[in-house]
């Protein structure tokens, strides 16, 4: 049976993620540098925590980014991107200074503008994700679940690649999706009964 | 729209937990895992775990212990207690903690926040700070699990962790925990108006009539409780039943 691959670039804790992966009846593979093959995966997923800037730093540091951009445009291996690693799949970021990201969804990371009303500077806790599209990447999940989200930032994509979206002041994207990429800006490993099934549901789509 | 969250404190002791009234008089209640495989049931948005002993005993926080509690937890874990390094953080985040506190290192080494913030980002960093009023009614802060009190004043020490990249503040008022009394509302009130990110309240629920008085007076983003789930028939999952039904957004289930 083949593998899911999780990225390890020493950017946020991977057990629990791990841990949701094996709930599904999967196998997880931690990878750490571009020496690992990825002969035996069957799905990449791509977490992280922490600032975008550095996250880059790591994955290029690591070959990482090689193998990511390998695995999905030669191999087309299905991608899931996490919190921070949905916002890596944009094509630049602006967290500490402009970085350029993965390129593999149009759009840029920028910061939530909420100076104009009495919201807080982080978005963190749990709130509603709003399918936009009917797509079995929600199957069995019902619409405007909540789900557990931590950020500061946000992934600004355009119409064509949003699955679905969260009110935080503004309306943003909170599943962006292209060909057999995905991202999530909330933590689904976090979101208990209804984030399983996502990840379930990932590992169901077939590369 | 963003939920308000609910959020247990679980305080650790020598070899379990316990739960106080004005930081002292502790009595024993129960195992730490025992208490979060029931939390994991009772539909509480994230739980807080605090060594109350660690700086005292001048230890480490316990990455084992942490790292079986993190396992078995099934939503966002905040792990706080004795953190005096960017290692202690960076292995806390390792064996699971999602979010650290820091509360007496904070004071005492504030370049933390600012480090700890740039390594790891300012949403995994929460500084919890306790307070109690000075002789003329100004909050000041206190360490060192309420023993050590600082000549410094509480709202201009919230702010200067804010600009420091604190991600969150868990604000507790020595004074009302453990009443069961109702929270400090006056000055929660202050202190979430005064700081742009998201302040958790903390110290004196009694009653879900408490929680929401905090939630309608004040701009807390959070309420943390501990000993009405402990010493009362209670429960997090009525408590939110209550908020809900006052119209409070909140993650409600019936269960």
């Amino acid at each position: 049976m083949k593998k899911v691959a999780v990225i390890d670039y020493s950017m946020g804790n991977l057990d629990s993620l791990c841990r949701a992966i094996e709930k599904c009846g999967k196998e997880a593979v931690r990878i750490t540098c571009h020496k690992e093959s990825l002969r035996e995966v069957s799905h990449i997923i791509l977490p992280g925590v922490g600032s975008y800037k550095q996250a880059i730093e790591n994955l290029e540091h690591f070959g990482l980014k090689d193998l990511i951009l390998e695995a999905v445009n030669r191999f087309h291996l299905p991608l899931l991107g996490v919190c921070l690693g949905m916002q890596l799949l944009s094509e630049v970021g602006y967290e500490h200074g402009y970085s350029n990201g993965l390129g593999l969804i149009p759009g840029e990371v920028i910061p939530f503008n909420n100076t104009h009303n009495s919201l807080r500077t982080l978005h963190i806790g749990w709130n509603e994700v709003k399918q936009i599209r009917k797509h079995d990447f929600f199957y069995d999940i019902p619409d405007g679940e909540d789900f557990y989200f931590v950020h500061k930032y946000f992934f600004k994509a355009e119409d064509a690649y949003i699955l679905a979206t969260t009110e935080y002041g503004n309306t943003f994207p909170s599943v962006v999706y292209k060909d057999n990429i995905y991202g999530v800006q909330f933590h689904p490993e976090k979101s208990q009964k209804e984030g399983l099934k996502m990840i379930k549901n990932f590992l169901n789509i077939v590369g | 729209m963003l939920k308000v969250r609910l959020i247990p404190i679980l305080l650790h002791k020598d070899f379990g937990l316990v739960k106080g009234v004005g930081f002292d008089s502790w009595r024993r209640v129960g195992s730490a895992m025992q208490t979060v495989k029931i939390y994991n049931m009772r539909n509480v948005d994230e739980l807080i775990f605090l060594d109350i002993t660690a700086t005292e005993e001048g230890r480490r926080p316990d990455f084992e212990l942490i790292d079986e509690l993190a396992d078995e937890c099934c939503m966002p874990l905040t792990v706080g207690g004795g953190i005096r390094s960017i290692e202690d953080i960076r292995n806390l985040l390792l064996v699971g903690a999602d979010k650290i506190s820091l509360n007496t290192v904070a004071v005492e080494n504030p370049s933390l926040i600012k480090e700890g913030a740039r390594y790891f980002g300012s949403q995994c960093i929460v500084v919890s700070v306790d307070y109690v009023l000075d002789k003329d009614g100004v909050p000041k802060v206190v360490t060192h699990s309420g023993k050590k009190k600082w000549d410094l004043n509480l709202y201009d020490w919230v702010k200067k962790v804010e600009a420091l990249g604190a991600g969150e503040l868990l604000l507790t008022s020595i004074t009302h925990d453990g009443s069961m009394k109702g929270y400090d509302l006056e000055i929660i009130k202050k202190v979430s108006g005064g700081v742009s990110i998201p302040v958790i309240a903390s110290g004196g629920a009694g009653t879900y009539e408490d929680m929401y008085q905090v939630l309608i007076k004040t701009n807390a983003s959070a309420i943390a409780a501990s000993s009405i789930f402990y010493f009362t028939e209670q429960t997090p999952n009525e408590a939110k039943k209550y908020l809900y039904e006052k119209k409070i957004a909140v993650r409600y289930k019936k269960m």
